[in-house]
C-alpha cells in the first residue's frame, strides 16, 4: 500500500518462510513499508547460505521449515548480534529454553504489528 | 506384733496375786476400765471373771460359772473354718498348762459380726506352783487385720500392675493388650466385670474388648461416651449406684437389666487427648476409694501408652513396608546428603533409577549426572533451600551412563544444627521419565497443532489478499475466495481423516472436479497409479487442482456441455511424478492477459513449496498443464504441514 508511511524505508530484511503464499504476503507487507527483502528462503540450507552471503539489517524467521527447525540460523544470528524476530505458530513454551523469551510474532500477524515489532529491533528512530 | 505383745502378761508377775486381786472390787474396776478384753477361768475352763471389753468383743453377756473356755459363743479360724470352743487357744493353754501365743482367732458375735482377735491365754499357778486356772487377754485386731488386708491388697495391686506391664511388653497383638488390660482391671480394681472401648475413625466409642458383658448390653451402650475424641485430660467418672445417678432412665434400665449397679469410666489418653476409656462394673453398689481411683488412672496410663505404641508400631510398620515396596519396585529412591562431609548416600532403588552402580559419591559426582539443561535450575533450588529455607522440590533431567535421559522428581528437607547451619539434606526421588515422555509427546502434538492452525490461517490471509486484489468485482472476489477456502478445507478434511499422514492423489483431484461431472461421467477421466501426497504437498496441490478446475469451468472445457478433461499421471523410477491436465472440446483458448491467483499458485507456489515445475500451455483446442513433482524429496520432509 503505497499510501502508508514507509516506516521501514532503507531496511534490508532477510525473510525465511517455507510457505509461498505466506511469504508472498510478507514480502508485500515489507515492501509496502519501504523495506527491501533478502530472500525469501524456504529451507534452512538456502537460508544459511543467503544469511552468509548477503547483507541485511535484521531477519524474520519462520521456525518450522518443512520439518527442519530454523534454530541453527537463529544461533548464528545471535552470535553475529543480528536482530531477528520469529514469525511462527509456535508458542514460547514450544521453543528451546534459549529462545523461549525471544521476540516472536504469532501467525497470522497484523501487518501494523509486524512493522512495530521490526522497528523495536532496529536502532532506527 | 510387738505392740500387741506389750499387752501380754509379763513373766515374773505374781499371777496368783493377780488372780486374787481380780476378785476384789477395786481391782475389778481397774480391769473393767482396760480397753483389752480379759477373762479368767478355773482349772476346768469354766468362766470365773470377764471385764467390759470382753463383753463388748463377744457381743454378748458372758455367763460366769457356765461358759467354758471362751467368752464368745462361736469361734472361727482366720481361714473362716469353725473353731470348736474346746479347741480354742485358751482350752489348749488350760489342758496343757502352757501359754499359747501367735494363734489368731475370729470371734463371732450373736448378731453375725465377726472380730479378728489375738488371744494370750496364760495358765495361772499359786505361790506353791499349783495350777489354779487361766487368764486370757483378747486383743481386737480388726484394725490391724484391715491394714494387713490393705497391705495384701496393695501387694496384689502391685503384682497385677507388674503382670500387666509385663504382658503389655510381650503382647503380640492388640487382642493381647486388651486381654492383659482386662485381667489387670479386674485383678487390681476388684471389679466384677470390665471392658475397653476406643473411638473408631468416625469418632464413635466402640467396644474393643470386654469381660462378663452380654452382647445385648454391649450393643445397647455402644457409642455411649462422656467424652468426645481429643478432649484434654478428663477426670475419671465413678457412679457408685446407677439408680441414684442422674443418668437417663433408658441407660439406668439397660445397666440394671445387665445386673450392674456401680460403674467406673476411666479415660484412656495419648499425650493428654482422649482416645477411649475402660470401664469397671460392680454388680452391687460400690464406693470408689481414692486408692482405686489412683490405681485406675495408673492402669489407664499404661493401657493408653500400650495402645498408642501399638498404633505407632503398626503405622511405622505399614509405612516402612510401603516404602520398601515402593523403593523395591524401583520407582522411589531416598537420598541423604551429608553437606559438611560432602557425601551423598542413596538407596539401591535410586542407583537403579540413575542407572549407575553403587559407589560413594560427592555432590560434584552427582551433579555430573544432571543434564546440562537442568543444572542451573537444580543449583538454584538447592541454594534457595539451604539459604532461604524454601522447600526443595524440583524436576531434574538426568543423563544415565547409557546416554538415555531420565527425569526425576525429588523433594527434600534440610536438617540444620543449633545455629541454623545446614547439616544434611534428606529427600525422596521418583522416576518420572515416562510421565515426561508422555508430556513431551503431548506438548509436541499441541505445538504441531498450533503451528498448523496458525500457518493455515496465514495461508487464508494470503488467499484473501489475492482473491480481493485490484480488478475483481466484489461479488466475483467473494465467490473465488469462498471456493478457495472450501478447497483448502476439503484437503484438511482428507488429512484429518488420514491422521495427518497422507492423501491419495486421485482423491484430491476427485474432490475438485466432482462438482463439474455430468450425468454420464464421461466428461472427466482420471488415469494413473496410486500416489500419496504428504500433508504439505496435499495442501498446495489441492489448491492447484481447485484453480485448474474453476478455470476450466469458467473459461475452458467445463464451461460448455461438450468439453472433457483428462487427467493422467505416472511415476518415474526416481520418484518424480508427472501429471498432465488436458482440456478438449471447450471454447477456443487464448493465453490470459494477466496472471491471476491460479497461475501464481501453479507456477510459483508449487516451485517454491514443493520444488515442482509447472508448464501451462494455452493451446487453442484446450489448456494443457504439466506438473512435474519430486515425490521423494517431498516425502523426506514429511512432518511439515
Amino acid at each position: 500500500m503505497p499510501t502508508r508511511e514507509q516506516r521501514l524505508s532503507g531496511l534490508k530484511i532477510l525473510v525465511v518462510e517455507d510457505e509461498f503464499l505466506v511469504s508472498m504476503v510478507l514480502e508485500d507487507d515489507l515492501r509496502d513499508a519501504g523495506a527491501s527483502v533478502v530472500g525469501p528462503f524456504s529451507d534452512l540450507a538456502a537460508a544459511l547460505d543467503g544469511a552468509g552471503s548477503q547483507a541485511f539489517d535484521l531477519a524474520l524467521l519462520d521456525i518450522n521449515l518443512s520439518g527442519t527447525m530454523v534454530y541453527p540460523l537463529a544461533d548464528a544470528l545471535l552470535a553475529r548480534r543480528v536482530p531477528f524476530l520469529f514469525l511462527s505458530g509456535y508458542t514460547g513454551a514450544d521453543l528451546p529454553l534459549r529462545f523461549a523469551a525471544h521476540r516472536r510474532l504469532s501467525k497470522p500477524y497484523d501487518p501494523r504489528r509486524l512493522v512495530e515489532e521490526i522497528l523495536k529491533l532496529t536502532p532506527h528512530p | 506384733m510387738s505392740d500387741v505383745d506389750a499387752f501380754a502378761l509379763q513373766p515374773g508377775i505374781d499371777a496368783a496375786a493377780a488372780f486374787r486381786l481380780a476378785g476384789s472390787p477395786d481391782y475389778r474396776a481397774i480391769l473393767d476400765s482396760l480397753p483389752a478384753a480379759i477373762y479368767t477361768t478355773d482349772t476346768d475352763g469354766t468362766l470365773t471373771y470377764f471385764n467390759r471389753a470382753a463383753a463388748e468383743i463377744a457381743g454378748r453377756e458372758p455367763r460366769i460359772g457356765i461358759d467354758k473356755w471362751c467368752i464368745s459363743w462361736k469361734l472361727y479360724r482366720p481361714d473362716g473354718s469353725p473353731l470348736p470352743l474346746e479347741a480354742c487357744p485358751m482350752a489348749v493353754a488350760i489342758r496343757e498348762q502352757r501359754p499359747v501365743r501367735g494363734v489368731d482367732i475370729v470371734v463371732e458375735r450373736p448378731d453375725g459380726g465377726r472380730v479378728p482377735a489375738l488371744p494370750f491365754p496364760t495358765p495361772l499357778h499359786d505361790a506353791a506352783g499349783r495350777f489354779i486356772g487361766a487368764i486370757n487377754l483378747l486383743v481386737d485386731i480388726s484394725r490391724l487385720k484391715s491394714s494387713e488386708r490393705q497391705v495384701e491388697r496393695h501387694a496384689a495391686e502391685q503384682a497385677a500392675l507388674y503382670r500387666f506391664t509385663d504382658r503389655l511388653c510381650r503382647a503380640e497383638s492388640e487382642a493381647d493388650v486388651y486381654d492383659a488390660a482386662l485381667d489387670a482391671i479386674i485383678g487390681a480394681l476388684g471389679c466384677d466385670r470390665a471392658s475397653v472401648l476406643l473411638f473408631d475413625e468416625a469418632g464413635v466409642m466402640r467396644f474393643v474388648a470386654s469381660r462378663g458383658l452380654s452382647p445385648a448390653y454391649r450393643a445397647a451402650v455402644d457409642g455411649h461416651s462422656p467424652w468426645t475424641p481429643g478432649d484434654r485430660d478428663p477426670a475419671p467418672i465413678f457412679v457408685p449406684d446407677i439408680m441414684a445417678s442422674d443418668e437417663s432412665e433408658r441407660l439406668k434400665r439397660i445397666v440394671k437389666d445387665e445386673g450392674l449397679t456401680a460403674l467406673g469410666f476411666i479415660p484412656l489418653t495419648v499425650e493428654g487427648a482422649v482416645i477411649g476409656k475402660f470401664m469397671t462394673y460392680h454388680d452391687t453398689a460400690h464406693h470408689f476409694s481414692s486408692a482405686e481411683r489412683d490405681l485406675a488412672i495408673t492402669i489407664a496410663r499404661q493401657l493408653g501408652f500400650a495402645i498408642d505404641r501399638r498404633r505407632t508400631d503398626r503405622t511405622l510398620h505399614e509405612s516402612t513396608e510401603r516404602l520398601r515396596l515402593a523403593t523395591e519396585a524401583g520407582k522411589v529412591g531416598l537420598w541423604d546428603w551429608d553437606i559438611p562431609g560432602d557425601s551423598i548416600l542413596w538407596t539401591d532403588s535410586l542407583y537403579a533409577i540413575h542407572g549407575v552402580g553403587k559407589r560413594t559419591q560427592s555432590f560434584a559426582q552427582w551433579l555430573d549426572l544432571v543434564h546440562p539443561d537442568s543444572r542451573a535450575d537444580v543449583l538454584a533450588a538447592i541454594d534457595r533451600a539451604l539459604k532461604d529455607d524454601v522447600p526443595y522440590e524440583v524436576e531434574v533431567r538426568t543423563v544415565r551412563p547409557d546416554g538415555a535421559d531420565a527425569w526425576i522428581y525429588t523433594n527434600a528437607v534440610v536438617l540444620r544444627d543449633g545455629a541454623g547451619a545446614p547439616l544434611r539434606m534428606v529427600g525422596a526421588a521418583v522416576d518420572i521419565t515416562k510421565r515426561k515422555d508422555v508430556e513431551g509427546q503431548r506438548d509436541l502434538l499441541v505445538a504441531e497443532l498450533s503451528h498448523r492452525v496458525k500457518n493455515t490461517l496465514a495461508t487464508v490471509v494470503s488467499i484473501a489478499r489475492q482473491s480481493f486484489a485490484k480488478g475483481a468485482t466484489l461479488d466475483s472476489a467473494r465467490k473465488s475466495f469462498e471456493g478457495r477456502l472450501r478447497a483448502l478445507a476439503q484437503t484438511h478434511t482428507r488429512l484429518a481423516e488420514a491422521n495427518w499422514e497422507s492423501v491419495p492423489l486421485a482423491a484430491l483431484i476427485e474432490d475438485e472436479i466432482a462438482p463439474y461431472r455430468d450425468e454420464s461421467g464421461n466428461n472427466l477421466v482420471t488415469d494413473g497409479p496410486p500416489v500419496s501426497f504428504t500433508p504439505k504437498q496435499a495442501v498446495v496441490l489441492g489448491m492447484a487442482f481447485h484453480e485448474l478446475a474453476t478455470n476450466a469451468a469458467k473459461y475452458g472445457a467445463l464451461s460448455g456441455k461438450s468439453g472433457t478433461v483428462h487427467v493422467a499421471w505416472q511415476c518415474a523410477a526416481d520418484g518424480t511424478l508427472v501429471l498432465d491436465w488436458r482440456e478438449r472440446g471447450g471454447p477456443p483458448v487464448s493465453p490470459p492477459k494477466r496472471a491471476g491467483f491460479g497461475r501464481l499458485l501453479l507456477e510459483r507456489a508449487l516451485a517454491a513449496d514443493l520444488k515442482g515445475d509447472v508448464t501451462l500451455d494455452f493451446r487453442p483446442e484446450g489448456l494443457a498443464c504439466r506438473i512435474t513433482l519430486p515425490l521423494g524429496s517431498a516425502e523426506a520432509s514429511r512432518p511439515a504441514a
